[in-house]
């Protein structure tokens, strides 16, 4: 353990870090609105769940610095008088959730598929690539409001706030599988003609232990790197479809739904609502996609081999 | 090695068809049989520590070795190979290619092979570091008692560490015969071409054979002798008939009809 920290004091990947200024302040935010994230319960001043503390006689309270406005609430109130620190603190936990759920179903599932169509080809790689031509040609907004509205109609809009987060997390990561398998199939080609491959063969192994053990661990840059940009793009889907209606419910509302329900309140003057709600999003996907553009320029192989 | 199926022929190893069997048939043969790569750079697992390298076919082939047993055996194998056994934690990209060569041998000889094809395991190393592995692998044959297929071309090499050579061209073997005797008296006109081919120190001027024409393409194969349309010795025979690889009188094999007619 001791020498893999060592090991990662050593490389490249830690010496060009500490040189980006950039990529030091994304990583610095990012990790804090995650903690923010999952220490929400402890630093939120109110919880926006418990309606012992939402009064709607405090709805659209603006901000402290503005004419009107309590310092109970720093940055204002909702129109359902929820504090909006807290709702948004919540909401941003709500979106990480299904954009770090949804990347890890998209990875098990792309990584998977990739690896056997890499590694076997022939027919089985024809058939999940040409089953993945199919879904990307579909926009899978379309799919995943279908699906959706769908599924609000069957079991109603009440029962569908339980059931909206692991939802979302299904329709989000079955419409992007296709992005990892096509990754892990191009690096898996590139992988399987080299000596060490040979190897393993001549050594006995079966195909399973040679994809996992032996070429998997060599596709894992690229790997790394998409999964940071998917996680922005998940993130970004859910608001999407939030925005749209079809996502959490404004009872328990992510950052998508918390714009959507200020967006109605925009011209009638409370617009932090909306603004703050969107604010904390796009710095959200902004650290997230700076840092995987980071990433991806490290662990270029053309630039550097290791 | 069974990496590639045959496209034509049977494979025999100790008498048994090997070519035929499931990859689970195969499995005995594997311990037995193992193959040294071409390019040190690419036949050693980036992501993996040398250990890890050593460990994990020689755990997969005797799974009753105990943990102390398997660490007895890697380190046997690295100072067989010249290399130091405390480099088992590294990284392969840590190590030059002759380095790297020698932990290739090292993974082929963990499993306690008796058979070692070694495809053109010096052609990508420094001359000074192919003289070292060439000894290598001979001390690993007399000690181990191996056989090797050994794929080179450089002759001196070929020379040097065969008993036996077999002289291929575009795919058929031309001539096969002992060491001394191919080179001494080399009958096949490929051969003859070839070894007369090595370039000499000694500055006396050899009667070189000089082919005409270019190597066919394997993909459209001449019809009859590969060789003909290059050989001085060509007659219609050898246009026409693929010549078959015959015993000749002093023991070797040769593909020739000029051979066997007596013409040259």
């Amino acid at each position: 353990m001791r020498r893999r920290i060592d090991n990662f004091k050593n490389s490249y990947l830690w010496y060009s870090f500490k040189k980006d200024k950039i990529a030091i302040i994304c990583l610095i935010i990012l990790i804090s609105l995650v903690a923010m994230a999952v220490f929400a319960p402890l630093i939120a001043p109110y919880n926006p769940y418990d309606s012992a503390n939402i009064d709607v006689m405090n709805s659209e309270i603006p901000p402290v610095w503005i004419e009107g406005g309590d310092p109970g609430f720093i940055l204002g109130t909702d129109n359902q008088g929820r504090d909006l620190l807290s709702t948004m603190i919540y909401g941003m936990r709500i979106s990480l959730l299904i954009g770090i759920g949804a990347v890890l179903l998209q990875s098990v599932m792309g990584i998977s598929i990739g690896l056997i169509s890499g590694y076997f080809g022939g027919r089985i790689d024809s058939f999940f690539m040409r089953m993945a031509d199919v879904q990307l040609s579909f926009s899978y907004l379309m799919i995943a409001i279908f699906f959706t509205a769908v599924l609000q109609a069957a079991v109603g809009v009440g029962r569908f706030g339980e059931i909206a987060v692991p939802f979302l997390i299904l329709v989000i990561g079955f419409a992007q599988w296709p992005q990892y398998a096509r990754t892990v199939r191009a690096s898996v080609l590139a992988e399987k003609n080299k000596e060490y491959v040979e190897a393993a063969r001549v050594a006995g192994f079966g195909a399973g232990r040679i994809m996992w053990g032996h070429i998997f661990p060599n596709t894992l840059s690229p790997i790394l790197v998409l999964s940071t940009l998917q996680v922005a793009e998940a993130v970004m889907s859910e608001a999407a479809l939030s925005f749209l209606g079809l996502g959490m419910p404004i009872s328990k509302p992510s950052l998508g739904s918390l714009i959507n329900s200020g967006f109605e309140y925009i011209f009638s003057g409370s617009w932090w609502i909306t603004i703050f709600p969107g604010i904390i999003l796009i710095v959200l996907l902004l650290s997230i996609n700076l840092l995987g553009d980071f990433l991806r320029d490290v662990l270029n192989p053309k630039l550097y081999k290791g | 090695m069974g990496l590639y199926p045959p496209n034509g022929g049977e494979i025999y190893y100790k008498g048994e068809r090997i070519d035929n069997l499931s990859p689970k048939e195969m499995l005995p043969y594997r311990s037995k049989m193992q193959m040294v790569f071409q390019d040190p750079y690419a036949s050693l697992n980036p992501r993996k520590t040398i250990k890890q390298t050593l460990e994990e076919p020689l755990r997969y082939h005797n799974q009753s070795l105990s943990n102390a047993e398997v660490v007895e055996r890697i380190e046997e194998v690295m100072l067989q190979v010249g290399s130091d056994p405390k480099w088992i934690s590294r990284m392969p990209h840590e190590f030059s290619g002759g380095q790297r060569q020698r932990i290739s041998i090292a993974r082929a000889l963990v499993v306690a092979p008796e058979f070692i094809v070694a495809d053109e395991p010096i052609s990508a190393l420094d001359v000074s570091i192919q003289a070292q592995i060439l000894n290598l692998l001979m001390d690993a044959q007399e000690q181990r008692n191996l056989t090797y297929l050994f794929v080179a071309h450089d002759l001196s090499v070929v020379e040097h560490i065969s008993t036996n050579v077999a002289v291929m061209y575009l795919g058929t073997v031309c001539e096969l015969a002992e060491t001394s005797l191919l080179f001494g008296e080399p009958k096949h006109p490929y051969t003859r071409a070839l070894l007369s081919a090595i370039p000499r120190l000694d500055g006396q001027k050899v009667d070189r054979v000089r082919l005409t024409g270019e190597v066919p393409t394997p993909i459209h194969l001449p019809t009859g002798c590969v060789f003909h349309g290059r050989c001085p010795y060509v007659n219609k025979r050898c246009i026409e008939e693929i010549p078959e690889l015959m015993q000749h009188i002093d023991g070797r094999k040769i593909a020739c009809h000029a051979v066997e007619e007596d013409r040259i």
